[in-house]
């Protein structure tokens, strides 16, 4: 079962890679075949603007792919630096760190993200993902925190220090090998939140970011074209729809299969 | 508790003055627009076109920061927001319109999925084993993978556009007569329907989890042995001694989430057309309009502000071992 | 009034099937405290539970009656066990915190029980009991338990256990996990219950307890009677050689001999070896012993007694 998601998940890592390679994506309109049904020549049909839907949606994939994990990557950058350094440093500085990571928390975060994307005019996925990600370190960093001060007093750290090993060495080779496992899942929450995120945003018409995106096909689609009146339109409006759905999925596999393989519960049998 | 309280009263200054840098990101030519708008229909000069401009949308790019930012602020305590530069009409005026609206839908869902999910949950943990406890798990993994919002837009498509049972934009019929009629009732709740249910079905699925964990954890407690050796009725066990302990922790819960969903349904309103906060504030970013952005996102963090300190007083209330 | 004739029950495992009692015969007579002793996992605790109906889940019964005044307790109808419990038997459980509701008072958990009996709510009586115990009613009925101390909530669960006047007492480790002070106390209390002519079962494994409170004593290992007795008779003269280490290993606090435990380990009651179930600790086991489960001959389940 957990193969599964692994293997959708490398599909659409492949499909992003290689597909706007192989698929030529022809944006002129061809308005006589505005929503025209599935056939050789256009494998999920045409939108309002008789564009081909497949091509659309393979060069798409590559925008998501990218926000999704830029997200992950830069919200766990950000949350490590903040925990780990708010664990090791103490006093006034964690303090101000962890006041600070509070309010983050407890503002609304959608809206704000939405204000700040359109303002900004994001039009590019990576840096939509770091527009994303300063909303997705918080919950981590203090959790991170939370660990490395338990961490702090366990025993390997302690004979590390007594070795007097140097601070970055600790760091490096006993504390964060533990951590991996969590920042993986971690990784891959915070990149299907940011998916939803990302694509309700784009949904509301806020950002201008390319057409392909699956998140903006979903936006003409719902609002802008009537696909979802139509019946003919039904394909443009269910394919990034069924797309988004099956990544989620695919993230929530894996991420239980990363669970599995290092619950140290298994390991011990 | 005091440091709740704190921590509220800091987020809440934030937000203001995260709303009062924006607002200083309006262009400048917004508020020259506007007077001339007033100096055309007017027949004032300049100057006091470009005032009154100033005064309606509550910006002064003329004058030092810091002024500016204590003006703000006093306007604020007076619940002076300025007006919406798309409506034309005080900010206020349309919080006070959408509010209620926001708050009908999000009682509704939130209400209805936490009773439903908690009495499933609850009644899994109760009757061991069967089918309901890995039918409950597998319905909930379904449903949380998808964002509420996909989920509005398919059950649009079914029940909207495919069926037609179910009404596709709006809080009520244009047709109906707003007031304490049945017909507008109805209308209302008709239109009410896919929205709440677009919310539930995720939401009714992690309620019944959490209340199912609750449940069982109090379950394996001396006390419910107790309860069946006392020889008590079983739907007494089942409300004073089960129902009572599992449901403590989760009442907070509720205060925080209806806090949370205040703070923001913007896609649900905005694909239903449900003139609420989310929607207008939708509306608003597209359209910059900076007051009525302003005011929304101050008012949304209120409502998480509000919802969070009311769940530490409801659980602190609610449980004698906090007296 | 209450007696046990051949009980075996089993807990069912993932894989194995525990064996927790077997064939366990027993007499409670009428008025007298039986105290039941043995070690963790003597299957003391599964047999009270028996009594009131309240196994686990994966508990299943072999064998064996379990009789009330003729009435076999076993496979009764739900509601006849409901009604049974707290009106013919109750139990005072170990108090640890989890006992009571914490979101109930004490006055109101010991009147619920009253009215799904059919009284009415006897408040008279809720405050006859509580000063019974030594607690003072205008303060503890409106109480919640977090706010009494551990020996308050035991004497509390007392009083809770006689709300209905039960012609059977179960008292389970009434006093672990308490201080001396509150121990002796206890002991008070229970025995004027006693006097007052109740019949009780004393579940323990604290022997002082025994010798204050018990008529008689049964002795268990492993999910076996071994042996019966008075009190003075077990303590005294006691026949059974695990009674005998159990008696001597309790020190005595005048000091004296030398104190001695059992030596190797209980036994896996996943595979009940065939013999005397003592046998792989029995200080005079002999052949006979591996092979034949003795029976309770003379009150004692030994080959080698009586001699």
């Amino acid at each position: 079962m957990k193969r599964i998601g692994w293997a959708v998940l490398l599909a659409f890592i492949l499909v992003a890679l290689f597909g706007p390679g192989l698929i030529p994506l022809d944006g002129t309109p061809h308005y006589e075949e505005r929503f025209a049904p599935m056939s050789w020549n256009h494998w999920l049909g045409t939108d309002y603007a008789g564009r081909d839907v497949w091509a659309q949606l393979v060069h798409g994939s590559r925008d998501i792919l990218l926000i999704a994990f830029s997200t992950g990557a830069f919200a766990v950058l950000i949350a490590l630096l903040v925990g780990v350094t708010s664990a090791l440093a103490g006093g006034a500085v964690d303090a101000l760190l962890v006041g600070c990571v509070d309010v983050f928390l407890t503002v609304p975060s959608f809206p704000l993200m939405a204000i700040l994307s359109a303002l900004f005019r994001v039009g590019d996925p990576i840096t939509f993902g770091l527009l994303l990600a300063l909303w997705s370190w918080p919950g981590l960093a203090r959790s991170l925190r939370a660990q490395v001060q338990s961490m702090q007093h366990r025993e390997f750290i302690e004979v590390a220090r007594l070795m007097r090993m140097g601070n970055w060495h600790i760091l490096w080779r006993e504390i964060f090998p533990n951590l991996v496992p969590y920042l993986s899942l971690n990784f891959i929450m915070i990149a299907r939140n940011a998916i939803t995120a990302s694509v309700g945003i784009m949904m509301l018409g806020l950002v201008p970011l390319r057409v392909e995106n699956w998140g903006m096909m979903l936006n003409l689609a719902a609002f802008q074209s009537g696909a979802l009146f139509l019946p003919q339109g039904k394909l443009y409006l269910l394919a990034p729809l069924t797309a988004i759905i099956a990544f989620q999925y695919s993230l929530i596999l894996v991420a239980a299969s990363i669970e599995e393989h290092f619950d140290p519960r298994l390991q011990r049998g | 508790m005091r440091k709740r309280i704190a921590l509220s009263l800091v987020t809440v200054w934030v937000a203001l003055t995260f709303t009062f840098l924006l607002v200083r990101q309006m262009p400048g030519d917004v508020l020259h627009n506007l007077a001339i708008q007033i100096l055309n229909t007017q027949g004032v000069t300049y100057q006091q076109a470009r005032e009154m401009a100033k005064l309606q949308i509550c910006y002064d790019p003329d004058e030092p920061i810091m002024s500016q930012y204590v003006h703000y602020l006093s306007n604020l305590a007076h619940g002076e927001l300025g007006r919406s530069t798309t409506y034309r009409i005080p900010v206020v005026t349309i919080l006070k319109s959408a509010l209620p609206w926001t708050v009908f839908i999000t009682f509704m869902a939130a209400g209805f999925s936490f009773v439903v999910g908690t009495t499933l949950g609850l009644w899994t943990a109760w009757r061991r084993g069967g089918w309901l406890e890995p039918a409950l798990t597998l319905y909930a993994t379904l449903t949380q993978a998808i964002p509420d919002f996909l989920l509005g837009v398919m059950l649009l498509l079914v029940f909207g556009v495919r069926l037609q049972w179910l009404p596709l934009r709006g809080a009520y019929g244009a047709d109906t007569d707003p007031g304490l009629n049945f017909a507008f009732v109805a209308s209302l709740l008709q239109h009410a329907i896919l929205p709440v249910m677009a919310f539930s079905i995720p939401a009714i699925g992690s309620w019944a989890l959490t209340a199912k964990a609750s449940a069982t954890s109090v379950l394996g407690e001396d006390y419910l042995l107790v309860a069946r050796a006392k020889g008590l009725k079983p739907w007494r066990i089942l409300r004073d001694y089960l129902g009572r302990n599992a449901m403590l922790p989760l009442i907070s819960s509720l205060a925080t989430s209806l806090g949370a969903l205040l703070g923001g349904s913007m896609l649900i309103e905005t694909l239903f057309g449900f003139p609420g906060l989310g929607y207008f504030l939708a509306q608003s970013i597209g359209t910059r309009d900076y007051p009525l952005m302003q005011g929304l996102f101050l008012l949304s963090t209120l409502a998480i502000v509000t919802g969070n300190l009311l769940a530490e007083i409801l659980s602190r209330r609610l449980d004698p071992r906090s007296k | 009034m209450l007696s046990i004739r051949n009980l075996s029950i089993d807990y069912q495992l993932p894989g194995a099937a525990l064996s927790v009692l077997r064939d366990v015969s027993l007499d409670f007579p009428i008025g007298q405290v039986t105290a039941m002793i043995g070690e963790s996992g003597s299957g003391k605790t599964t047999l009270t539970g028996a009594i009131l109906g309240l196994l686990a889940s994966n508990a299943r019964v072999r064998g064996g009656q379990l009789l009330w005044k003729e009435e076999n307790l076993l496979g009764q109808s739900p509601e006849r066990l409901r009604k049974f419990r707290w009106r013919e038997a109750s139990v005072v459980f170990q108090a640890a915190q989890g006992a009571w509701n914490p979101t109930l008072t004490i006055g109101q958990q010991m009147l619920d029980t009253c009215v799904d009996h059919g009284f009415p709510q006897h408040q008279a009586k809720r405050e006859e009991l509580l000063r019974k115990v030594r607690l003072s009613p205008e303060r503890v009925i409106q109480s919640y338990p977090h706010q009494l101390s551990g020996g308050m909530r035991q004497r509390a669960l007392i009083a809770l256990s006689l709300m209905l006047d039960p012609e059977l007492l179960i008292l389970d480790e009434p006093t672990t996990a308490l201080d001396l002070i509150t121990q002796s106390y206890i002991f008070d209390i229970l025995a004027e219950i006693h006097q007052e002519g109740l019949t009780m079962i004393l579940v323990t494994h604290d022997l002082a307890a025994v010798a204050r409170l018990a008529d008689r004593v049964a002795v268990l290992y492993a999910g076996t009677v071994v042996e019966v007795g008075t009190a003075q008779q077990i303590f005294e003269q006691p026949q059974h050689p695990y009674t005998q280490v159990l008696v001597r290993s309790c020190p005595d606090v005048h000091g004296g001999d030398v104190v001695r435990g059992a030596e190797g380990l209980p036994p896996d009651l996943r595979q009940r070896p065939p013999g005397c179930i003592f046998a792989s600790r029995c200080p005079e086991v002999m052949e006979k012993c591996r092979t034949e489960v003795p029976a309770l001959v003379n009150d004692v389940a030994c080959w080698r007694r009586p001699v």
